[in-house]
This record gives structure tokens, sequence and C-alpha cells, in this order.
């Protein structure tokens, strides 16, 4: 079970930080998030790993999303938001260019349905149709109905604000 | 036949059939079936290269969204050690639950036994004293309720439980020299629930006593302590590599105890915290807690983080040491 656990740690960490990454929008929490499902799986061996390693996932970015809530409050009279840092390789106009769309695809996200946004990141995170209607609750022919309806949505929201930006940028 | 071959004709692919199907997800029949009426139908062909765009554009922009840093798994063995610290720490906090449990309902019985022993005796005091009068004499307590005594444990009967034994000895400021603690009881949980003699040099190994200027400026100014306490010293030891020293800062709490703040990378405190166990019985050690990981170079242009954590040391209560550990402010 823990060779199991150690082969899909291995194989989906980076998939599992990715679906978090766009839940709470902050690579190291991420990060720390991923590991903390992990070591949960550890001590809960579940039946069906992966799927269960993306449930708990998905509920630990909404216990992050209500705490961050709740912290924000405090936290912006002591801290500024950080500045984009580039690394030498990047220059700091693609970064922050990079940044840009990046919250432009969070906004886009945050237009969507949670259910649509959800099985629209858990599909990106290589799950399969049938293992995203057990997490999610809805009929496996209901996830492709879902997932046009979330990335027509996506893109649609996504292009109205780029216009928008590109708009206020000539003006 | 013609009506069925008019029904396909006219029944076009539906859009998140298409997307399925784009998506792989659908048996190797409906597959067949989609790519014999994509065969004949154009504007089907069309639908299909138009979902096929919004999923490649939805895929790229998602991709965008990615975290700038590619996440390298730590190593499996890291993941593990924290769970072991973890699963320790419950062992303790679940035997201390135990504990208290057995000790409430020891003394409801005691309590219960003695009303109902006068109830029984009253007109007759030559009967003896009640379970309660007993539980206040010292010595006959032990004698009856120590299940391994410092004589041996062949005087102890089996079936006691030891754990709250212990308390009931404190209580009555009668400790036994040595307890033997029974199978059911790990060694971890008793390393971690006796940590090392507070008033003795504690911590072997090579270890740096630093003042605090030193101390902030070897750690980036992120010296764990508990504001409003006086510090009494502060030591460092330094690990491999590009790995922030591993920190403890014994402060004096205002009952008058030593508490030590340790920090540092999770094997090195958790060896830390067990290899000066089982020296003090009074001695607790805090729920850990992660403090910001070490990013450590492995020669090329990726780092992977070390995972860190803090726990507070003491003669205290766990309760109060977990409050103290919360108090305790990390720069991210």
């Amino acid at each position: 079970m823990t060779d199991d656990l150690e082969r899909l740690y291995k194989t989906t960490y980076a998939a599992v930080v990715r679906f978090l990454y766009r839940k709470v929008w902050d690579s190291d929490r991420a990060e720390d998030l991923a590991q903390e499902v992990f070591i949960r799986a550890m001590a809960h061996q579940p039946e069906k790993p992966r799927a269960w390693v993306f449930a708990v996932a998905a509920n630990l970015a909404r216990d992050e999303a209500r705490a961050a809530i709740r912290r924000r409050k405090h936290l912006t009279l002591l801290t500024n938001d950080p500045l984009p840092m580039s690394t030498p390789d990047t220059p700091v106009d693609e970064v922050m260019e990079q940044d840009e769309r990046k919250a432009q695809v969070n906004l886009a996200l945050a237009e969507l349905s949670p259910r649509d946004r959800d099985v629209l990141l858990l599909w990106d995170a290589g799950m399969s149709y049938p293992e995203i209607a057990e997490q999610t609750g809805l009929a496996v022919g209901a996830i492709g109905t879902t997932l046009a309806r979330a990335r027509k949505r996506l893109l649609d929201v996504y292009d109205r604000m780029d216009v928008g930006s590109n708009r206020a940028a000539r003006s | 036949m013609t009506g069925w071959m008019s029904e396909v004709i006219v029944r076009h692919v539906p859009e998140d059939e298409l997307h399925a199907y784009l998506d792989q997800a659908l048996s190797r029949s409906q597959c067949v079936e989609i790519e014999c009426h994509l065969a004949e139908c154009r504007s089907c062909r069309a639908d299909r290269d138009r979902v096929a765009a919004i999923r490649d554009r939805t895929t790229a922009l998602l991709a965008d969204a990615a975290p700038r840093r590619i996440a390298v798994a730590p190593p499996f063995e890291q993941l593990v050690a924290s769970h072991r610290v973890r699963s320790t720490a419950r062992i303790v906090s679940l035997a201390r639950l135990r504990r208290v449990g057995l000790l409430a309902a020891g003394l409801v019985a005691a309590v219960g036994a003695g009303w109902w022993g006068r109830g029984i005796s009253a007109p007759s005091q030559a009967a003896g004293p009640t379970l309660a009068q007993e539980l206040t004499a010292p010595d006959r307590t032990l004698l009856a309720l120590t299940p391994v005594s410092p004589a041996g444990p062949q005087s102890a009967p089996d079936s006691q439980p030891l754990l709250p034994i212990r308390v009931v000895a404190r209580r009555l400021s009668v400790r036994p020299s040595f307890v033997t603690v029974g199978s059911q009881v790990s060694d971890n949980m008793l390393q971690v629930s006796n940590l090392a003699d507070e008033d003795a040099a504690p911590f072997d190994g090579l270890w740096q006593t630093v003042g605090l200027a030193q101390a902030d400026a070897e750690t980036g100014g992120n010296v764990p302590r508990i504001d409003g306490l006086a510090i009494l010293d502060i030591q460092l030891q330094h690990g491999p590599g590009d790995e922030r020293p591993i920190v403890v800062v014994a402060q004096r709490h205002p009952s008058g105890r030593v508490i030590r703040t340790i920090e540092g990378p999770i094997d090195r405190v958790r060896d830390l915290v067990f290899r000066h166990g089982a020296q003090n019985l009074d001695l607790h050690a805090s729920s850990p807690g992660h403090t910001p990981p070490d990013y450590l170079g492995d020669g090329t242009i990726r780092a992977h983080r070390g995972l860190r954590i803090l726990t507070v040391t003491g003669s205290l209560p766990s309760d109060t040491l977990n409050a103290l550990a919360s108090s305790i402010a990390l720069r991210e």
C-alpha cells in the first residue's frame, strides 16, 4: 500500500500542486497543501488513493480560501503583496505579462460556477471522466456537457477581459 | 433500413459528445460510431474542429495559470517522517485523554463507592475506612493501585491500567523511582512525553551558544521565541549544505520553569526530541507546527523544499505548550 502511495505521490504530486495552485494562487501554499494531502493519505490508506487525494485537495483548498478570507483583514495591515520577481533567465516585462495573463485566467475561472470550475480543473489535473464523476457526484454522462460549458465560458470571459484590457491600454 | 440511414445522417454529433470524444472518454464502439458519422458529415467535422480549438485554448490558458516554479516532489521519506511525527503526537494526546478519562472515572467510582459504603456501614464504624478514605492514604493507594511498583512487576496486578496510576501517585506526592511502561505504550510515546531534564545541559553534539544578534543573523531574523519571556540562552547547530541551522531557544516561563523552543529540519527536530526523552517524567512537547521551509539547491536551477517544524518543550501541560507554540510568529 505504501509502495502504491509512493508511486502515486511521484506521479501525481505535480498535478496536485497545479490543481491546488489554481484554487489558492500561491505556489508555496499549494505545495504545502499538496504535502499535507499525501501525509493524510498515509494515515487514511484510502482504497482509491488517486480520487481520494484530489477530493481531499479540493476540501483543503476550500478551507484555505475560508481561512484566507478570515485572515485578510489582519494581514493587509502588516504586509503588502510582494512585487513580481524576475529570475535572471526571464526578463521583467515577460514576467509581468505572465502575471497579468495569470490574473486574467484567475478572474475568468472565478466567473465559472464552482461545479464547472471543479470539473474543469480536475480534468486538467489528468482525471478521467468516471473519476471526476465520482468526486463531484455528477453522472459520467454529464461530465462532457459540464466540460463543454466550462470551457466555453472560460474562453468567453477571458476574451472579454482581454478586449477590455487592450482597449484600456490603447486609450 | 432507409429510416435508420436517414436517422444517422440527420442526427449530428452533440457538442458534449465531441468534447468527450476528443478527451478520449468514450468507449471504442462510440468512437467508431462518431468517426463513421464525421466521415460523412461536413458540418460535424467543422464542429469537431471548433471544439478541438476550444479545448486546446482552454488547455493553454490553464497552463498559463500554472505555478511559475516547477513543483518538485520532496523525497517521499520526508513525508513519511512528517506522518510519523504526527502519528506520535496523536498517540500521546490520545493517551493523555485516556489517562484523564480513567482518572475521572476512578474518582467518580471512588466517590460513588464511598457513598454506597457509608450507607451500608454507617451503623458500624468497625467496618473500616471507605474507599474514598483509602484513596487519601498514600501508602495504601500505592499498594492497592500501582500496577508496577519500583520493587518489580511481580507485585502488580496485570489487568490494571498503568498510566492513570502515575497521575494518582503524583497527586499524592509519592513518586515511584521507576515505572515500567506496559507493552500497550510505544517507545516513541514514552520518549515524547518524557523529554530531557530541563536543568541539565540537554543537547549533545556540537552546539554553539550565541547571542540574540548572532542568532538573528544566522536565521535571517527568525529566531523562534515567545514574546515577553526572558531568553536564557540560544543554541544553534548547523546542518549540511544550505539548510538553516536548528535553533533551540531557552526562556523562563512566568511559572519559573524553563521552556525550550526548538525549530529546525523536521528529521533533526524529531531526532532531538526523541533522543533526549525518557529522563524526566514531567517534561512534555507541544504539537509540532510547520515553519518556513528550506529551499535546497541540488546543483541545478531547481530547488527542493526541506520541511521544518517547531515545537516547544517544558514541564508544563501540553495545552499551555501548544498555546505558547501557536503564539510564536515566524516571518514567511
